[in-house]
């Protein structure tokens, strides 16, 4: 927490998005697809919850 | 033939690693198995002043003081992972991980923590992370300028209200749906909240909606 950059101005790409408006909660999760965020989430998410935005949104295989 | 631990810990956090601490040190062939960050709802706390032998340290700090401790004592850990099955009625003891991997051991502890406890009233779920948290520490600079409502009538409702003083919100209403439990500890952080905040001590409906 305490190395969290959030407030860098770097992540202003992530922060500005239209998808994280409203948002009030960290951590902001943005997904990518080929280029394009396909989904954002904010506040700790759990792993079922990952995993659904990842099934699908992705063709995404379990290992 | 499967690899046999002394001991498997289900649970990361501030009790799963003490006993991790203990059975590696102790030359048991220990395993920890945690769901999500090791250390638990420690990682979340800003600061903690009671843990004997340390004055003042974040609780990640603390978190991640543990968990070396326990590696350094050859201690395994699986983070990140969701336990899907077990049987304590075999010996050896089996607990499965993600549908897949199972681990056997002599012993298991059962450390698993605690979850943020919901309220469940309408609008919770939909609004977390937009303007329902669970963590002042986390989330509590989004709220600049913003009225916030602290639900709780424990101590960890206090030290959120508490450390919400800090920043500047338009106002903060510490509530309690049913009665008031805090120690004496906390009590005198009450004054720490500023008159304008008001404490009322009963149940009603509650539910939540986005204002736009």
């Amino acid at each position: 927490m305490a190395d969290m950059e959030f407030n860098n101005p770097e992540t202003h790409v992530i922060r500005n998005a239209p998808e994280c408006r409203g948002f009030m909660g960290i951590p902001f999760t943005v997904y990518y697809k080929n280029g394009k965020l396909v989904k954002a989430t904010s506040s700790i998410q759990s792993m079922a919850q990952v995993k659904s935005i990842l099934d699908s949104h992705f063709d995404h295989k379990q290992q | 033939m499967p690899e046999i631990f002394d001991i498997i810990i289900i649970g990361g956090g501030r009790a799963g690693l003490t006993a991790g601490i203990y059975a590696s040190r102790a030359r048991m062939k220990t395993l920890i198995l945690n769901e999500g960050t090791v250390g638990g709802q420690l990682v979340l706390t800003h600061e903690i002043a009671n843990y004997p032998g340390v004055e003042s340290t974040s609780g990640f700090q603390l978190g991640n003081i543990m968990k070396k401790q326990a590696t350094a004592f050859r201690c395994k850990i699986k983070s990140n992972i969701i336990v899907t099955k077990f049987d304590f009625s075999s010996n050896p003891k089996m607990v499965e991980i993600d549908g897949n991997e199972q681990f056997f051991g002599k012993s298991v502890i059962l450390a698993p923590g605690e979850k943020p406890r919901m309220i469940h009233v309408p609008g919770e779920t939909e609004l977390k992370g937009r303007g329902v948290s669970y963590c002042a520490t986390c989330d509590g600079d989004f709220f600049t300028g913003k009225e916030i409502v602290v639900v709780g009538g424990g101590n960890s409702a206090l030290e959120e209200a508490v450390s919400l003083q800090n920043m500047p919100t338009r106002s903060l209403s510490f509530t309690s749906l049913t009665t008031f439990r805090l120690s004496r500890m906390p009590l005198k952080r009450q004054r720490q909240i500023p008159k304008s905040a008001f404490i009322w001590n009963r149940r009603s409906g509650i539910s939540l909606g986005m204002i736009l």
